[in-house]
């Protein structure tokens, strides 16, 4: 595919990333048959900023991955001006769609005379778009990132960074507002501002001489930064031109198992497994494209392993390679595409990949993705994995069972994405930590007697800060049962008392009316709820962009029969439908579609409906967070017959059975 | 008493030889005919055993031997009524005093700790039943052989931890032990019978709970070939004459698509109300494909007597009409109270009185119990202001060994076999007025086709899951290569597995 563009673009400036295997690219150029061309590795290049970028007829963009065209997106502004922008991904998982960029009426898309999104070959994505006048290539650089994370804003909750070194633009994936700077600055200014505010460089490192100045810790912005560089300080410290004090990386090449064995490394701080043991040290990742959306509950294939083949570490399954990681430690969503069907990994941690960084990326990287992971204890050089995900590894759970190993790998993803999401790691990096948005619950019941059990659900939720609407439907506040439970609730709550002769979902809006969140989140009065309901719908509105988050009854208590079911579900997926319970929207997509209608019943199914003829997503995450209760017949005519749930079992107990992540002893409460 | 799930008995832990303390007594029971001279070694093997002598009994059960046996050093009880194996064996145990009846063929050579070896399992546990290790040689000495039946179902099921519900089959005569009360309770010895009648016990002792347990420590030696092991063919043809009628299990022995047998795979268990509704619920059980099933018909049919009586207006006319309706029906018993138990059919269905069966039903929910052995699928059929209305088939071993315990059977039946609740709706239930008519052939033909329509689904959805695999594997290949063609061959035979649906 390579050799086919470059010979149909032979003008074209060739920048590349995600690719290792570059042979192609510069045996075409050495061969020299037609001309020297430039090509730029934006992976392992040290990329200059030129003030004014160029021009060129043609840009050709090859990306291995959507993850990595993400990067090159973040680099945008080293690419020239030009009159035809190729833009091809080689590797794209089937479940995305064609990248259709969105031109925007801004001035620099006017330009656009022509623009084709095909698929030459399997998994092969091309934008070809072509102008009639030159045009800075980058933007149809990032309007294709763009599509392949479903066209939301690209925005990383951080200080505007400036990024310099090689490897730079892996802490900053998929962020057209970062600044490349030169790896000495200073950084270019920005339109009547400065230019960033606050710098990241790597350094390459190279003999110990030259070893880049790292600390421990926690980074505290550019002032650690600019400590450890006058404490590393010696002879081939790079300067920095400029007043910021960058915060300074070893780039992954310089903490290579290879460069750590050489003679003299041993004074080095980055043989000291104190340095290299913070989360801090490795790039993030970036889980707009590596997290657990397409997770398989009921794998087809069998437990693989984590062991390194040609240097580098590999997904082996029978003896064969399923998967090999970029020799940065960069995951893929091809990487995690191709490993959904398998059970569960070993690591073997005897030759750990390239370097014990860039084998921490990796084990982040997958568990970010819900990966099952298991391992014998991890050895100290894994320390930059953090706390929580090496005790986990070391749990070893049962993964022939499907929900014991749903569970490792729920408990996994959230730790990974905590750890290693990209505004988690520019916190520890040291940037402002942003107000947790405020989550308002709509919680209406006509019941008194299921105030107290709801509002228990709603207390116990471990994370995200929130209030309750409580919208009393005929149930008077003064209810003994009503008022006692309100009375111990502990957090803002507004008991709203409804028209008893208004209909469900009037109910639902006004009081909808009455929160101040930026989220609502509508639970049902007599379901059960995990812990880590919320933070973790939450976290799939952050990786999956939809607007409407939920999931869906996997599991069901039938109390007519003392009976627990667990049915075939899937989750982690764009969907048409989440459970009524389960609802949590932005605020502004709830206001756009103009709430509830005004119905007794199926007020879920029409929002939904209404939200996806808006163009707008609903996505569903794990069902292990929720249970419905189905009561007993003779309360509610209209729910569906208990036959129904029967089907499509995947397993059945006898009483009340909680999986683990809800966190209850058993009991009913 | 520990709970034993299924026949996987590895959670018993029986203690070694001549480190417990025994306390039951054992009657050793050995059906003789004209074999004075083996019987003599066999009893006298017998008197060295480590097992405490006081608490071990030799029964000698003569089946006419001439002149008749006489053997010091045990009672000889000789049979009065009927001959054979099973006349003898059934004198024998009824003759028996001890805890537990330990079965012996009168040719065998037993080391001392072989009584022992046996009655440590039953101070475990009362419901097994211990299979000695019998091996057959041409003399006394020989190390022996062990049947290749017995030694590729052993090997096959982990010995028979792994055999489920079919784990009777092992079950012989030559030297086994079961508990007197659970012998009792499964009804004893097929008198009979002369041959297979250990097979047939095993069968009814599996419905009676019975876990089998073969013990490789219980060696024991049979001098001289079974008669199976020198005529086999002529032994199957022999046995399989009758086998079919007395145990249902053996599905192979019951082609036949009309027939009836004596010992029915399935009673359907039904209460008699109303004449109309009890005669689609009866009808629609006796239609199915499962032919050999029965229906039991609960009423008080003792009020039914005989005098004069108004035609039309009788107080118990309905009734009376089911009892018309089904007097010559061989299928139909009628019984004044629900039966405790199917046994020694190995399944139960109640159904309640005014639903139908289609006419796969039986056969589907069989097909699903027996899929994972589950003791009891409860069956969802309606729910009202009373709470749910269900069917159940139970499994007759299972409620059987969750009678030996305290507590609810149908939590100890999930605890040992397994529970599931089904849908109504999908196993093909109906109420009386919504049921598809019932009409012989075309029922079955429907059922058939619906199969059919079914799997045509499910191979549909594995196709579809096949491709896309395919082509997620394919195109997880380097993009260099020319995936598309190196798959060339498969897709094609997708493409073509497509096209003939």
């Amino acid at each position: 595919m390579i050799r086919r563009l470059l010979a149909e673009l032979r003008q074209a400036q060739v920048f590349f990333a995600g690719i290792d295997d570059v042979e192609p690219l510069h045996a075409e150029t050495g061969q020299g048959a037609v001309t020297t061309r430039d090509v730029v590795d934006l992976d392992r290049d040290l990329l200059g900023t030129p003030a004014e970028p160029g021009k060129a007829r043609e840009v050709l963009v090859l990306a291995g991955t959507p993850a990595d065209l993400r990067r090159i997106a973040t680099l945008h502004k080293l690419l020239p001006r030009a009159e035809r922008v190729v833009v091809a991904v080689l590797d794209t998982p089937a479940s995305h769609p064609a990248p259709v960029p969105t031109p925007t009426p801004a001035h620099r898309w006017r330009s656009l005379t022509d623009l084709r999104v095909h698929q030459p070959e399997n998994r092969v994505w091309v934008v070809d778009a072509r102008f009639s006048s030159s045009t800075p290539a980058g933007r149809t650089v990032t309007a294709t990132a763009r599509a392949f994370a479903g066209h939301r804003l690209d925005v990383i909750a951080a200080p505007a960074a400036a990024i310099a070194g090689v490897g730079a633009a892996d802490w900053r994936p998929g962020d057209p507002n970062a600044t490349p700077a030169e790896v000495t600055g200073p950084v270019p200014e920005r339109v009547g501002a400065p230019g960033s505010d606050v710098v990241l460089r790597t350094l390459a490192g190279g003999p110990p001489a030259e070893a880049p100045g790292v600390r421990p810790g926690h980074g505290q912005g550019d002032q650690d930064g600019g400590r450890a560089a006058e404490e590393g300080g010696g002879p081939g410290t790079a300067a920095w031109a400029g007043d910021e004090r960058p915060i300074e990386r070893p780039a992954l090449r310089a903490v290579s198992w290879e460069r750590l064995g050489r003679p003299g490394m041993a004074a080095s701080p980055l043989a000291d497994p104190a340095v290299l043991g913070e989360p801090s040290m490795v790039p993030p990742v970036d889980e707009r494209l590596v997290n657990p959306q397409g997770f398989v509950t009921t794998p087809s294939r069998g437990m693989a392993s984590l062991a390194e083949r040609d240097g580098r570490w590999s997904v082996l399954l029978d003896g064969k390679a399923v998967t090999s990681f970029a020799e940065s430690g960069g995951v893929t969503d091809a990487d995690v595409a191709r490993l959904r069907q398998i059970r569960g990994v070993e690591v073997d941690w005897q030759r750990a990949h390239s370097g014990p960084l860039s084998a921490v990326r990796v084990l982040a990287g997958l568990a970010a993705a819900g990966v099952p992971l298991v391992s014998e204890p991890a050895p100290r050089w894994a320390g930059a994995l953090g706390d929580e995900l090496i005790g986990l590894i070391a749990t070893s759970p049962d993964l022939s069972d499907d929900l014991r190993r749903e569970e490792h790998s729920i408990r996994l993803r959230r730790a990974a994405l905590r750890t290693h999401g990209v505004a988690a790691r520019w916190e520890q990096l040291g940037a402002p930590a942003p107000a947790p948005p405020l989550t308002s619950v709509l919680l209406a019941t006509r019941r008194a007697g299921m105030v107290p059990f709801a509002l228990r659900q709603v207390a116990r939720q471990r994370g995200g800060r929130l209030e309750v609407i409580l919208a009393l439907h005929g149930v008077p506040k003064g209810h003994p049962d009503v008022a006692a439970a309100t009375a111990a609730f502990e957090g803002p709550l507004t008991v709203y008392e409804a028209d008893p002769r208004a209909v469900f979902g009037e109910v639902l809006n006004e009081a909808a009316a009455r929160a101040s969140g930026s989220f609502l989140l509508k639970m049902d009065d007599d379901d059960w709820y995990g812990p880590d309901f919320l933070p973790d719908l939450l976290l799939a509105h952050a990786y999956s962009g939809a607007q409407v988050v939920g999931t869906v009854p996997e599991f069901v208590y039938l109390s007519s029969i003392d009976v627990t079911v667990h049915r075939r579900q899937a989750t982690e997926q764009i969907t048409s439908f989440v459970a009524g319970g389960t609802i949590l929207a932005e605020r502004s997509a709830f206001q756009a579609v103009g709430g509830f209608r005004p119905l007794r019943r199926s007020v879920d199914t029409q929002f939904q409906e209404a939200l996806q003829a808006a163009g707008g997503q609903i996505y569903r995450t794990h069902g292990l967070g929720y249970i419905l209760r189905r009561g007993p017949a003779a309360g509610h005519t209209w729910q569906e017959p208990i036959g129904t749930f029967l089907q499509r079992n995947r397993q059945q107990w006898r009483g009340f059975r909680p999986n683990a992540l809800m966190a209850m002893d058993g009991s009913r409460p | 008493m520990t709970r034993v799930r299924h026949n996987d008995y590895s959670p018993l832990r029986p203690p070694a030889t001549g480190t417990w303390e025994p306390s039951l007594r054992v009657s050793v029971v050995i059906p003789a005919y004209n074999c004075a001279d083996v019987l003599e070694r066999t009893v006298a093997t017998l008197a060295r055993q480590t097992y405490p002598s006081e608490l071990v009994e030799v029964v000698v059960a003569d089946d006419g031997s001439e002149p008749p046996i006489q053997l010091p050093g045990a009672r000889v009880v000789r049979v009065a009524e009927g001959w054979g194996r099973g006349a003898a064996r059934q004198t024998g145990q009824l003759a028996a005093t001890g805890d537990v009846v330990h079965w012996l063929d009168s040719d065998m050579l037993l080391p001392d700790d072989h009584l022992e070896t046996h009655m440590r399992w039953h101070h475990l546990i009362g419901y097994a039943v211990v299979i000695g290790d019998v091996r057959f040689v041409d003399e006394p000495g020989e190390e022996g052989v062990q049947p290749e039946y017995t030694r590729k179902t052993l090997e096959s099921t982990r010995r028979l931890k792994d055999a489920g519900a079919s784990a009777y089959l092992l079950h012989t005569g030559a030297s086994t032990s079961v508990r007197a009360g659970l012998l009792r309770a499964a009804g004893g010895v097929d008198a009979s019978l002369n041959m297979a009648e250990d097979t047939e016990l095993g069968y009814r002792l599996a419905q009676a709970g019975a876990v089998f347990i073969p013990d490789e420590q219980a060696r024991a030696w049979h001098v001289g070939p079974s008669t199976v092991m020198v005529r086999e063919k002529e032994v199957h043809r022999h046995n399989w004459s009758y086998l079919g009628d007395l145990i249902p299990a053996l599905r192979w022995l019951r082609a036949h698509p009309r027939r009836t047998w004596l010992v029915p795979y399935v009673r359907v268990v039904v209460t008699a109300t109303s004449y109309e509704e009890t005669r689609a619920t009866v009808d629609s059980a006796l239609a199915g494909t499962l032919t050999d099933a029965a229906v039991v018909l609960v009423g008080p049919w003792g009020k039914l007597t005989g005098e004069r009586r108004a035609g039309l207006d009788d107080p118990l006319l309905d009734l009376r009409l089911l009892r018309h309706l089904y007097a010559h029906e061989p299928r139909v018993e009628f019984a004044e109270s629900v039966p405790a138990s199917a046994a020694p059919a190995p399944f139960l269905l109640s159904v309640p009185t005014g639903w139908t069966l289609g006419a796969d039903t039986l056969a589907a929910l069989v097909r699903h119990a027996d899929g994972e052995q589950l003791g009891l699928v409860s069956v969802a059929l309606a729910e009202g202001e009373d709470g749910v209305v269900a069917a159940r088939l139970e499994r007759t071993a299972a409620f059987a060994r969750a009678a030996l315990f305290e507590g609810a059977a149908d939590d100890l039946v999930d605890e040992m076999f397994g529970s599931e609740w089904v849908s109504g709706s999908a196993y093909g239930f109906a109420t009386a007025d919504e049921a598809e008519p019932l009409s012989g052939d075309p029922a079955k033909w429907r059922a058939l086709a619906g199969r059919r329509l079914d799997e045509v689904k499910e191979l549909r959805a594995e196709v579809e899951r096949l491709t896309s695999e395919v082509e997620r594997l394919s195109a997880g290949e380097p993009s260099d290569g020319a995936p598309s063609e190196r798959f060339g061959g498969l897709s094609s035979l997708l493409r073509h597995l497509r096209s003939a649906g």
